[in-house]
């Protein structure tokens, strides 16, 4: 064996990890070759020694909120209302507080095309973007996590996102229309789906999607 | 080498069939493991754990692809190490992460020590190419086999091997340099 081949053994080695006809062989030149024989002894010291090199442990948050989000990933939409109301109740929001965000969501959810001017700025903005007035609304837990999820779900189906804006909400895409309904079908594992009958898709037949957490 | 067992190829079975209990159980079994290996790859943190959540949604995604249950652990690993890459690039890389120590900081001389130790270890491998620090981490620090790490990298296990051991070799050569080793 070479010098070079033995630089490629050497971690193995120092570990007893060889078979016994490699290690006879690595013995062998190492009788032989003091420079080899000075590179074990050095590997051997050092390897104690990046042990020191230890990592902290993930907090009990951290690890709940990794073991809940694929928990909610998992499951459909009506699974993670829910959870959210089975959640121990460190993680419960005050009464009032679910009872105000519900009442905005129900107020959001029924205004209709024509009652733009009631909606806030930012949401008119976005419509105005849209090139559509009724486009589809996804809701999602996150809307990064929802893009992303988006975005692989219409490379799955062979569609295109035309257009997004990293931190905005409004992603228009062309889908083969074939496959159409398929794609709504996998738009529910993502978030709760709000598809109007009608006027959700631009002049050009982009369909308009709006993600809101 | 921490060789999977047929328990834990079971487990990511049970997590196949729907199995609700099993999901949180694989989870909380990995979670630490990929953190880990995150934290050692980017130095930080909350990015660490960024990058392990969203490996693991990446993971729960696409799980249904793997062709054998037994390689799960290497999927699992790669989606990782791709979402460390995808995090290290849109970070802020100037930021202080959490291995360096704050001028005046007043440590222990054992724990300052072992925290400049580390920090060489780690500026030592940033000076390795992307391949070679990530069979270091891991085969040594991880406990992968050098199959695992053969797929995860997509090169042959001898490659593996090789940039394993003359990668440790080349560390214990500057570590030597610098005084640390004899």
């Amino acid at each position: 064996m070479s010098c070079d081949e033995i630089e490629a053994l050497l971690y193995d080695y120092a570990r007893n990890q060889l078979d016994e006809a490699r290690r006879a062989a690595v013995d062998v030149h190492l009788k032989a070759c003091r420079q080899c024989s000075e590179n074990l002894r050095l590997m051997q010291e050092t390897l104690p020694v990046l042990d020191s090199w230890q990592t902290p442990r993930l907090s009990n948050g951290a690890a709940d909120r990794l073991a809940q989000s694929v928990r909610n990933r998992n499951s459909g939409w009506w699974q993670r209302v829910l959870q959210c109301i089975t959640l121990p109740s460190r993680f419960m929001l005050p009464v009032q507080a679910v009872a105000v965000v519900a009442l905005a969501l129900v107020f959001i959810v029924n205004i209709q095309p024509e009652d733009k001017a009631m909606v806030s700025r930012s949401f008119t903005i976005e419509m105005a973007d849209t090139e559509t007035s009724n486009p589809i609304r996804l809701k999602v837990q996150n809307v990064q996590a929802g893009m992303d999820d988006l975005k692989d779900l219409v490379e799955q189906y062979g569609g295109q996102i035309r257009r997004h804006r990293n931190a905005a909400i409004v992603v228009g895409l062309s889908i083969d229309p074939d496959r159409e309904q398929q794609f709504f079908d996998g738009l529910k594992n993502i978030g709760a789906l709000e598809k109007p009958a009608q006027g959700y898709q631009a002049e050009d037949g982009t369909l308009v999607v709006v993600i809101v957490e | 080498m921490t060789e999977l067992v047929d328990a834990d190829v079971a487990l990511f079975e049970q997590v196949l069939a729907g199995d609700a209990d099993a999901a949180d159980r694989f989870t909380r079994k990995y979670a630490q493991e990929v953190f880990a290996y995150c934290y050692r790859r980017l130095c930080h943190r909350e990015r660490a754990e960024d990058a392990s959540q969203e490996a693991f949604l990446k993971f729960w995604k696409s799980m249904r692809t793997i062709r054998e249950p037994e390689k799960f652990r290497g999927f699992l690993y790669h989606i990782a190490r791709n979402c460390c890459i995808d995090i290290h690039r849109s970070a802020n890389n100037t930021e202080r992460d959490d291995n360096l120590i704050d001028a005046g900081q007043e440590l222990p001389s054992g724990l300052y020590a072992k925290k400049q130790l580390v920090a060489m270890i780690r500026t030592i491998l940033e000076e390795f190419d992307e391949t070679q620090k990530d069979a270091i981490l891991l085969v040594h620090y991880q406990g992968l086999s050098y199959r695992e790490v053969s797929e995860i990298l997509g090169i042959s296990i001898g490659t593996v091997k090789s940039k394993v051991s003359r990668g440790m070799l080349r560390l214990a050569q500057i570590l030597k340099k610098r005084g640390i080793v004899q």
